[in-house]
């Protein structure tokens, strides 16, 4: 496919997404009428809170750094159809062991330092994708449960850590140290706190959409994830495919946890993930799955997070109400690409008797 | 006296006309048999009576009253039951409360120990040994049946259907089917017995009715015919056969089969002892009425089936214990019997679904990554020499119609270079300029070399391109015939009949 | 004795929410449905069950407010996956975002000032059962709570007999595992998945409702906090039977109240380690399930179409 035929399949395939957003934007808004909030000045505030300065669009950046991961990481597991609800305690598991050796490692110099966090957390995070993958892979095991259950023994994990070994005393609340000051990430703009994980994490992205839709590999995944009889018969290894899609799904969850440690936290704490994975679903789903477009969504939801603290700041409405935007756009998405498959399926029958 | 008539039944499917002007009565008391080769329209005729199906034309008396069959329910409450082929049982529940999910006597409240005792009275009266209590996921297909037809019985049902009910059975089950189904006639029931095997028509039946494309050739007596004639009203007569090969030396053999055994889905051996071989440069046919282990030998050849005993040797290599990956590295070419399910990603355009299995090859890929534009040059050679429509090689194989998508599976497999090419169906469900199509680019492998082991129903299709002639009946290889064997025969033969009890029958005749 | 038939009387309270929901969830993934919208719906029962006790001060228009709560979301669900055939692990993550987020709006907006201030809520009280609660130990285990844990206690044998003994069970059964057959059977299969999917919803909402007004007496944002998908986890624990069910939420309730006794009696345990048995447990029982043959409803998840 050439780059112009992709632009254009882009933007055709835009059209329902933006639909289902702005209808979700409106029904917001109507329920923000209805709970007796001002809409107008709600919507006024969401825009002034990320775009106002560079200071505060660099913070919207930040937000959207783990989205950005988590979400890339669903979209590719969902391409091979496996539903990594995981996203959470592989991001954990990755900013766990960033965070571990950040704490341990004040010897070493920067650059070895980081290194070694980029690959201990991105390890991590694969680890942790680990068993719920192979027990799908092999044993045709719902994956649903088994990540949900490892997301919770990794905020455990993160808790015993923040109250145990790696208690900061000197705080009240409980957290860990912090990384040694040559892990830190620098930040990339003078007077903002933006470090580089959200460009990396487009660089990732642009790899992982090469990854998929222009390597074998990718080609493997997406094959298995719609058809994995067909894929059998073409030879391909369904249940090594389906184990390679979860462990890079964690990878990329738990380099999106060392970023959010090296980068944004500095330090390791328990509610570290605000339910990152859980929002990764969403923020994949309204990118249709695709990587690049994850960069979208991702920073949409950033850009709804920080404006919701913002309305809750100044007109009181909770800043939670993110989280009414978010699940009405999934709706809304959801609904909108199921008749989309509902037709092609049709046309299908027609031909095929 | 009769208690089903139907008259004049046309059933359309889209364009194609299942029944057409179908005529059937069936009488107090007998076991009728519905004869006819897969596609005859038998099957699309007992839906439509008990109202799974809508029906096009047609008049439906049952007990001498007309019936507008909307539903099963209506069936049903005419006293009409159903056996499918495919059980309509739930595993998880027990034999007793399959028997009365939906029974109006049952109430809300189920008083188990009553339904069980029912159960067990029914077990009494129809010579049956069902436990009440087992779940039915524990019961071995020949029991599910009883329970099918125990759920028919506990509904009142007088008529009952059932759509090749040996097919599943082993010839034990069968034998104490049949004598279950006699018994029943004896106590005034009346059976319609959908079959394709001809020794069941002959020792069970009373009454057969033939059907071939959708219509009814013949209803008979059976005790007035013979095996012989209903092998000829089955496949039709003799036509004028265009033969599309000519005859060629063979090579080497390229595909051999050693004593293969293979189990089916249920655990049971459903091909038995198979030996054959197939040479550079000939078409064998494996002739059949579906489910006698086609299925299951293709799977396994194809590698997508584990064995149970035997050997399986590719262009003189042993693999048996190979991957799929590996079979097809080694010139194996495979037209799967579902293309939908086995041979495309429907969701995936026509170009990769030509790039299917060939993902990792040097043609399509520079080492990691996918080179589009060989892939795209190559679609297009390849869409235009295999003349799938429409061209666009980027709208989804899904959208294409039957016929394009088999297209689509052939050029990608015969243009991977396979020396030997397994062709499991390839043209069910094709319209006629597609299956000419594809026949002829079987013939024109043929010519250069390929070993082709096609695996068909339709004998017009087996005898048009096969040199020769392999019956698989039951799981077993019946027999082989030279291509210009009489079709008569190999109907017979289809249908379980020897052909030396047929020898030995004409020459008493004789 | 006395730490002992504390923590017995414990784990009881602290499994029942966990019951119940799960219990609800025993009947819709029975019917054929995944629903992992549990979170969401638990929370609109809780903060259902609160705000109406909180202005009406009925705990027991609460808690009929908190089941309705919870069926409005679940029509939702079903509404989305069972007419609309969109994909339901999907609704069921809109649903938690939806539950979460509708809730803690409303909290603020409602009792932004309570929220400091206090408020008065009011809530079930204990209510011993007469003769029973006295007999000893076991009476303060099991007899000296508030009607709720009755109510999750009886739901128990209730939906057990359902589920086994009446032909409503029976379809609901038929229609998870092999809906054609139902179908052929004349069991209305959207109906009977509909009906499951709400009644799930009300035993989500009445579960959500006993966390806010019966075992605390305040609502708090995100209060529950992963129950709902600890509830998921018991369905699989308990192998989709009420009975195992019943087990599973003891286990779970168990190791929480374990976590305070120990706590109470300083061994020095970290509690989150403590934390972590019920969900290794959980996944070794899916281990073992997967290892015999999971009871799961075979067309789980997916939409049925009639022909």
């Amino acid at each position: 496919m050439n780059p112009k035929k992709h632009i254009k399949d882009a933007l055709l395939g835009a059209w329902r997404p933006a639909l289902a957003i702005l209808g979700a934007v409106l029904v917001s808004a109507l329920l923000l009428r209805a709970f007796g909030y001002d809409a107008g000045h709600s919507l006024a505030m969401l825009y002034d809170a990320s775009f106002s300065n560079l200071r505060v669009f660099g913070s919207m950046l930040n937000r959207a750094c783990p989205l950005l991961f988590t979400g890339i990481a669903v979209a590719i597991a969902y391409r091979g159809s496996v539903f990594n609800i995981g996203a959470d305690g592989q991001f954990l598991a990755g900013a766990i062991v960033s965070a571990w050796i950040g704490i341990k490692g004040g010897g070493l110099p920067g650059p070895l330092l980081i290194l070694l966090m980029v690959l201990g957390g991105t390890l991590a995070g694969a680890a942790w994708a680990f068993l719920p993958g192979f027990l799908k892979a092999r044993y045709e095991i719902s994956e649903v449960i088994t990540t949900i259950m490892f997301n919770y023994i990794a905020i455990q994990l993160v808790g015993y850590l923040v109250r145990g070994p790696l208690r900061d005393m000197a705080q009240a609340e409980p957290q860990s140290y912090a990384i040694a000051a040559q892990g830190w990430l620098s930040y990339l703009i003078p007077k903002t706190k933006l470090h580089p994980g959200f460009i990396i994490g487009c660089i990732v992205a642009v790899v992982i959409f090469i990854l998929l839709f222009k390597s074998w590999f990718g080609y493997e995944v997406r094959a298995v994830g719609y058809n994995p009889i067909a894929s059998k018969y073409a030879g391909i290894s369904v249940t090594r495919t389906t184990l390679a899609t979860m462990l890079l799904s964690g990878a990329l969850c738990g380099l999106g946890g060392f970023f959010e440690v090296a980068g944004a936290s500095h330090y390791l704490y328990e509610s570290l993930s605000s339910g990152y994975g859980y929002t990764a679903i969403a923020v994949s789903i309204l990118a249709g799955n695709n990587p690049i477009g994850v960069i979208f969504s991702a920073s949409l939801f950033g850009f709804l997070t920080l404006g919701a603290t913002a309305m809750q700041r100044v007109i009181g409405v909770s800043a939670q109400f993110t989280s009414i935007v978010q699940g009405i756009i999934i709706i809304f998405v959801a609904a909108a690409s199921v008749k989309g498959l509902q037709k092609t399926r049709r046309k299908a029958e027609k031909g095929g008797h | 006296m009769n208690v089903v008539e139907m008259r004049g039944i046309y059933k359309y499917f889209s364009d194609t006309c299942a029944n057409k002007n179908v005529d059937f009565s069936l009488r107090k008391g007998e076991i009728h048999a519905l004869l006819g080769e897969n596609g005859a329209g038998k099957s699309t005729l007992m839906n439509i009576l008990y109202g799974l199906y809508t029906y096009d034309a047609g008049t439906i008396t049952v007990n001498g009253a007309r019936v507008d069959m909307e539903n099963p329910a209506t069936a049903i409450r005419h006293g009409i039951g159903m056996v499918h082929q495919h059980f309509m049982l739930i595993p998880q529940l027990t034999v007793t409360q399959n028997i009365f999910l939906c029974a109006k006597e049952a109430g809300f409240v189920l008083n188990m120990p009553t339904l069980e005792a029912r159960v067990e009275e029914m077990n009494r009266r129809f010579g049956f040994r069902v436990d009440p209590s087992a779940f039915v996921w524990q019961l071995p297909v020949g029991i599910q049946q009883k329970v099918e037809i125990l759920k028919a019985l506990a509904r009142n049902i007088r008529i009952l259907i059932l759509d090749e009910p040996s097919a599943v059975l082993t010839p034990k089950e069968s034998d104490e089917l049949f004598s279950t189904l006699q018994s029943l006639v004896r106590e005034g029931y009346s059976v319609i017995l959908i079959t394709h095997k001809m020794q069941e028509v002959l020792d069970f039946s009373d009454r057969v009715t033939v059907m071939r494309a959708g219509e009814v050739v013949d209803t008979l007596n059976v005790s007035d015919t013979d095996a012989h004639a209903l092998a000829n009203m089955m496949v039709g007569r003799e036509v004028f056969l265009q033969r599309q090969t000519k005859p060629q030396p063979t090579g080497e053999p390229m595909l051999e089969v050693c004593d293969l055994t293979v189990k089916n889905d249920k655990k049971l051996d459903w091909v038995k002892n198979i030996s054959f071989q197939v040479r550079a440069g000939e078409i064998v046919g494996i002739a059949g009425v579906d489910g006698n282990g086609q299925l299951e030998l293709g799977e396994a050849i194809a590698g997508g089936r584990t064995l149970e005993s035997g050997s399986i040797r590719l262009c003189g290599k042993d693999i048996t214990r190979s991957s799929i990956r590996r079979r097809l590295d080694m010139g194996l070419a495979h037209i799967p019997d579902d293309r939908q399910k086995k041979g495309l990603v429907l969701q995936f355009p026509i170009k990769d679904n030509i790039l299917l299995s060939g993902q990792r090859s040097k043609q399509y890929a520079n080492g990691f990554f996918l080179n589009t534009k060989k892939i795209e040059a190559r679609t297009r050679t390849l869409v235009e020499r295999f003349d799938v429509r429409p061209t666009d090689i980027n709208l989804p194989a899904g959208s294409l119609s039957g016929g394009n998508q088999q297209k689509v599976i052939l050029a990608r497999e015969v243009d991977r270079g396979g020396k030997v090419l397994l062709a499991f169906q390839p043209t069910r469900g094709l319209d006629i300029g597609a299956i000419e199509f594809v026949r002829a680019k079987l013939v024109e492998e043929r010519a250069k070399g390929a070993a082709i082991l096609l695996i068909s129903t339709d004998l017009d299709e087996i005898r048009s391109l096969s040199d020769r002639i392999l019956v698989m009946y039951e799981g077993h290889i019946t027999g082989e015939l030279p291509y210009n064997a009489p079709l008569e025969q190999i109907g017979l033969m289809i249908a379980g009949h020897d052909t030396t009890t047929i020898e030995k029958a004409r020459g008493d005749v004789q | 004795m006395d730490q002992v038939s504390f923590f017995l009387a414990a784990t009881v309270r602290m499994a029942t929410p966990l019951m119940i929901a799960a219990l609800g969830l025993v009947v819709s993934e029975r019917a054929g449905l995944m629903n992992i919208g549990v979170e969401g719906t638990m929370l609109a029962g809780a903060f259902a069950a609160f705000s109406v006790s909180a202005f009406t001060g009925n705990y027991w228009l609460g808690i009929l407010c908190a089941m309705l709560a919870g069926c409005v979301m679940a029509l939702l669900f079903a509404f989305t996956s069972i007419t609309l055939r969109t994909p339901q692990i999907v609704i069921g993550a809109a649903v938690n975002m939806l539950g979460s987020g509708l809730t803690a709006v409303l909290f603020r907006k409602l009792f932004f000032d309570a929220a400091t201030g206090g408020i008065q809520v009011a809530t079930f009280p204990a209510l011993p059962i007469p003769l029973l609660h006295a007999i000893p130990i076991l009476g303060s285990i099991l007899f000296n709570h508030n009607v709720i844990v009755y109510i999750g206690m009886l739901l128990v044998p209730a939906l057990w007999f359902i589920m086994n003994r009446t032909s409503t069970g029976l379809k609901i059964i038929a229609v998870g595992e092999h809906p054609r057959a139902a179908d052929s059977m004349g069991v209305n299969v959207f109906r009977t998945r509909y009906a499951a999917t709400l009644f799930s919803g009300v035993l989500m909402g009445l579960a959500g409702g006993y966390l806010s007004i019966a075992q605390a007496n305040s609502f708090n944002v995100d209060m529950t906090g992963g129950k709902g998908y600890i509830a998921m986890a018991i369905v699989v624990l308990g192998k989709w039977t009420p009975g195992g069910v019943a087990g599973g939420a003891l286990l779970f309730g168990g190791a929480n109240a374990l976590q305070m006794t120990l706590q109470n009696l300083g061994l020095g345990i970290p509690n989150n380690i403590i934390m972590m048995v019920p969900y290794i447990v959980t996944i070794l029982a899916v281990l073992t399930a997967s290892r015999h043959r999971v009871i799961d409803a075979g067309a789980k998840g997916i939409p049925y179409i009639k022909v």
